[in-house]
């Protein structure tokens, strides 16, 4: 372990990159289907457009004193440090939940039914916590091998649904319902959960640029521009038949007589919520600043009880999957309270 | 000693909740082609097992509709029953419009079908052929890749004929038809009905 | 400390419990003091040819005069033995250690220091090939058991004065002697004190091969998988490694050197590599990447497919492989690990088996579990076809043998029991494990993740020489490397 090096802030960047984009891999119904493409498209933009605005009190902060939030709030306000610390970790938690749940739905449901989805989710969690305790420099690491899996299994996806392209007259047309499409938008505003990550591990990163979080949402964007196109195209109203739509999509794909892509979409997705847990747990200990492996064990304890209970009972899981309150969530721990001390801070120079 | 101790209790715990229950290979029943037709005013829904054999092993089952049959088919005839591998389902000709929308419809709904699998209508004499030779099903698949040569506007998937019945403005659907009057050959045939939802 | 002659032999005796491997040979040297001495040695580690010649005729021949003890000693230094490998010492340690290695010690009666002169003639096996490392272009020759001789080999192909070689003895018992090697201009200072450091931690009583020291010199609480400790027994490999500051470890008995830090894409590097053309490189080196692959996972992911997804097995296999699986009696997991072990005991019997034995039971082998068990339907061909295959692919990076084993087998459990999904937790797992990893503070893993773009130009390509040539790669300077 090498828990006093600075890593690369690229390599942050690129695993909060792969986080964000794993966003759509466990999207269900969440994108309109009485929109069209385009103004799908535009949700999606608007959407990350949001995400772009919560990253901004982090980068601020790095940008100025080369260093995170926390850090930051350690240092000013001593007394705030346990709440502060609670409120995040409650966020992380919740957090957590938001993709966890999903994902053990989508395995449960697409994948494989005859398995329990709390022993899903007890394993991953398991091997999260390990992550966790490893440190966020060695979960960027991992990203790198992630991202090389990410893209072969985008390649395949993406060209093997190639020949299923079917394209009607009205199909770039602005055909909108305007409902729909604010639910929209904030679905997308999701990957701005990368920016409260990032509020809590930039320090332990060097080399930082402006560029970085800006490509980190362009290269998301395209990704979710293609499988909104893909999903839209290839799979068309079939995709209404069924939950998660880019599951779908992966089992559209096909290079003549090899099938199975959905094997290697299901990999993808376990290792990209892998990651976002485990960062969400380092992100934890950095808060806890002591007992990593203990604080892993009892956080993952925590979201594995609360996934339990989500499992029974259907209005605790409508809560940590509802789209408006993780969004408003993030905006709080995002936006309002690094904001505050930044605000503060010049206020007291 | 810690990790150990974790490793043997996740391993024990996946052992005994589901994991291993699986649908191991040698006791898989994988079906390669399922074919409708009516048979004595009763609708007959023949699933062809994956085998070495020439002649496919097959299973016949009364049902009104695919749902019913694969329902039954699981319960009572093929404990071991796996359609990820299906690769053809056969519709006779005087069910296009009574049977074929409401078993795609259901086939959309349900993971396990691959949407790319082909749908195509047929004659008698091509269901018995296909109940007589598994090779046959190597012909119809090129017979219909021809056929989609020949005239792209035909639709031989679940999902192609899905997506195009649902956009249907009443000018019909193109899909294949399996003829077997000399040779086997794929001719088209259109259908306009649409799905129920 | 007062020696006198009859001190010293005493000593000698009592320590050495009469040992009748112990020699000492009582002179008188021609002078008007008629000054007693001893020449000690071990029977059996000095040449008697050099022994006489260096030692016995010319202290004989010699008329000291009217010289005392101590002049005669520097006599016998300066202008007596025609000996260049000569040193003059006084501890009891000493004595013991010299005469230990071969030297022939002289003592003179009234004089507290000796001489030990280098008169070594032990047998030891010839220079030969490496069995373990054999190339098709490059040198033949590979090390040995005596250090001095293995020394000499780096030496001569490295005719740098930058070369140092320190001397450190472990083993508080077998007392062996090692040495440090590395270039003072490439290797960091701190990586040598490092390794220092940790050496003087061994405190086991024998050392007689590398692999004792290794654990010593893996940094503490890192994955113990794989190893960050190299082993080399090919003079070229290590000189190439000492180029890039890493640290060679010799040790006195065995012909492996250690080589630290190790990393995990040298694994797949080979001299061949560097001596054949850049795209046949090239292309053996992606090979040996999907060899490990394939040795790691392909077993595995049949367990996977034929126990939770046949239908992404391909139709003209499947029918095949469910209608063989079907009449054995064994579950396909079970399956897979009883021809794995199976494996792994013939592997082991045949290491150890004599040679005239070995056709035999190469024929037993081949036959019994081969061909008699398959038409028995104990196993099926294709189960054993693919374990063979991924047992021969992992001999393709034999240094990474241990560590592919044991994956093997974690990774077929898992597949028994959680199909896909349990492989693919478990290589995230082992490649978080791999990644925290780290030798003498570099990253295991460096050139791949920390990713260094000019490091890229050795790792799944072999670039020519000339860019290669163009940078030189330090190991200290990989990112993240801890320098403290």
């Amino acid at each position: 372990m090498q828990p006093n090096i600075k890593f690369s802030s690229k390599r942050l960047m690129l695993s909060l990159m792969l986080c964000s984009c794993s966003v759509i891999l466990l999207q269900n119904h969440n994108v309109s289907p009485k929109n069209s493409f385009t103004v799908n498209l535009l949700c999606m933009l608007g959407g990350l457009a949001v995400s772009a605005v919560m990253f901004l009190p982090s980068v601020i902060l790095k940008k100025t004193r080369d260093t995170d939030f926390l850090t930051v709030s350690a240092q000013s306000t001593p007394k705030l440090k346990i709440p502060l610390a609670a409120v995040y970790a409650l966020y992380f938690v919740y957090a957590a939940e938001y993709f966890l749940l999903p994902y053990t739905d989508l395995f449960c449901k697409k994948y494989y039914p005859e398995v329990s989805p709390c022993v899903i989710g007890l394993c991953l969690l398991g091997a999260c916590v390990y992550a966790a305790y490893k440190g966020a420099n060695i979960i960027s690491r991992f990203g790198l091998f992630l991202f090389a899996f990410a893209l072969l299994t985008n390649l395949l996806m993406f060209g093997g649904s190639i020949t299923s392209l079917d394209f009607a007259n009205d199909s770039f047309a602005l055909k909108a319902d305007w409902d729909s499409a604010l639910s929209t938008v904030i679905y997308f505003c999701a990957p701005s959960f990368i920016a409260v990550i990032y509020a809590c591990l930039a320090g332990e990163t060097k080399n930082f640029t402006l560029k970085q979080p800006l490509f980190a949402l362009f290269f998301t964007a395209l990704k979710y521009a293609l499988v909104l196109f893909f999903v839209s195209f290839a799979v068309g109203a079939y995709a209404q038949r069924q939950d998660y739509q880019s599951f779908i999509l992966s089992r559209v794909a096909h290079f003549d007589g090899f099938a199975g892509i959905e094997s290697l979409f299901v990999a993808l997705a376990t290792m990209s919520v892998f990651m976002i847990i485990s960062l969400f747990l380092s992100c934890i200990n950095k808060s806890a600043q002591q007992g990593r492996l203990k604080n892993s064990i009892l956080f993952a304890a925590i979201i594995f009880a609360v996934s339990f209970i989500a499992e029974w009972n259907n209005s605790v899981k409508e809560i940590f999957i509802n789209d408006y309150i993780f969004i408003i969530f993030t905006a709080v721990v995002a936006v309002l309270i690094p904001l505050a001390y930044i605000f503060t801070g010049r206020k007291a120079k | 000693m810690k990790r150990s101790i974790a490793a043997i209790i996740i391993l024990a715990l996946m052992l005994f909740t589901g994991c291993s229950s699986s649908h191991r290979i040698e006791t898989a029943a994988v079906i390669e082609n399922v074919s409708v037709a009516r048979v004595s005013g009763q609708l007959i829904y023949t699933f062809y097992r994956l085998s070495s054999d020439e002649k496919p092993p097959k299973t016949e089952i009364a049902a009104s509709s695919f749902e019913e049959a694969c329902t039954l088919a699981r319960e009572k005839y093929i404990p071991h029953l796996t359609l990820a591998k299906l690769r053809l389902l056969l519709v006779h000709r005087d069910l296009k419009d009574s049977v074929m929308p409401k078993d795609i419809s259901y086939i959309s709904t349900q993971t396990y079908f691959s949407p790319v699998a082909y749908v195509a209508l047929c004659d008698d004499e091509t269901i018995k052929k296909v109940g007589e030779s598994s090779h046959i099903l190597n012909t119809v698949e090129e017979q219909l890749k021809l056929c989609q040569k020949r005239s792209p506007q035909v639709r031989l998937d679940y999902l192609s004929i899905f997506n195009s019945l649902q956009r249907d403005d009443g000018n019909g659907v193109n899909i294949a038809f399996i003829n077997s009057d000399k040779e086997l050959k794929a001719d088209i045939e259109k259908i306009s009905v649409k799905y129920e939802n | 400390m007062k020696h006198t002659l009859d001190k010293i032999k005493l000593s000698l005796n009592e320590m050495f419990s009469n040992s009748s491997d112990l020699t000492i040979k009582d002179i008188i040297l021609k002078s008007n003091y008629k000054i007693k001495g001893a020449v000690i040695t071990i029977e059996g580690l000095c040449s008697k040819d050099e022994l006489a010649q260096s030692v016995l005729n010319p202290l004989m021949m010699h008329d000291f005069g009217t010289s005392t003890p101590q002049a005669a000693l520097e006599t016998i230094l300066t202008s007596v033995s025609g000996s260049c490998d000569m040193t003059r010492f006084n501890s009891t340690q000493e004595l013991i250690a010299f005469i230990t290695s071969g030297f022939a010690v002289i003592a003179l009666d009234g004089c507290d220091d000796m001489i030990a002169v280098g008169v070594q003639g032990y047998s030891y096996r010839s220079v030969s090939e490496p069995e373990s490392e054999v190339v098709q272009r490059g040198a033949r020759e590979g090390f040995t058991e005596p250090l001095r001789v293995n020394m000499s080999m780096i030496r001569r192909r490295m005719k740098n004065p930058d070369l140092i070689f320190e001397q450190l003895t472990v083993g508080t018992e077998s007392k062996t002697q090692i040495m440090i090697c590395y270039l003072k201009h490439c290797a960091s200072p701190s990586l040598v004190k490092k390794v220092k450091t940790r050496l003087n931690e061994c405190q086991l009583p024998t050392i007689f091969a590398s692999g004792y020291l290794s654990e010593y010199l893996e940094d503490k609480s890192t994955s113990r998988l794989f190893s960050g400790v190299g082993i080399s027994e090919r003079p070229d490999t290590v000189c190439g490694k000492l180029t890039e500051g890493r640290i060679a470890i010799i040790v006195d008995g065995t012909p492996a050197v250690i080589i630290i830090p190790r990393l995990f894409v040298e694994e797949f590097q080979g001299v061949d590599d560097y001596s054949n053309r850049s795209y046949y490189a090239t292309l053996i080196r992606l090979i040996k990447y999907l060899s490990f692959f394939f040795a790691v996972f392909a077993p595995a992911l049949y367990v996977a497919l034929a126990q939770f997804h046949p239908e992404y097995i391909p139709t003209w296999i499947l029918i095949k492989t469910s209608e063989s699986l079907a009449v054995t009696p064994l579950p396909v997991t079970l399956e897979v690990l009883l021809i794995t072990f199976i494996y792994e005991i013939m592997k082991e019997a045949g290491l150890r088996i004599p040679k005239s034995l070995g056709h035999a039971v190469s024929i037993v082998g081949g036959l019994v579990v081969g061909e008699s068990a398959v038409n028995a339907g104990i196993i099926t061909a294709s189960t054993l076809m693919v374990v063979a295959t991924a047992a021969i692919s992992s001999y393709v990076t034999s240094p990474l043998y241990p560590p592919v084993t044991i994956l093997r087998v974690i990774l077929i459990i898992t597949a028994g029991v959680a199909g896909l999904w349990g492989i693919v937790l478990v290589t995230a797992v082992t490649i978080i494990s791999m990644c925290s990893k780290t030798s003498l503070g570099v990253p295991y893993m460096s050139s791949l993740s920390p990713f260094s773009l000019r490091s890229m130009r050795d790792v799944f390509i072999r670039a020519s020489w000339k860019k290669l040539g163009s940078h030189t790669i330090r190991v200290q300077k990989f990112p993240e490397t801890e320098e403290k």
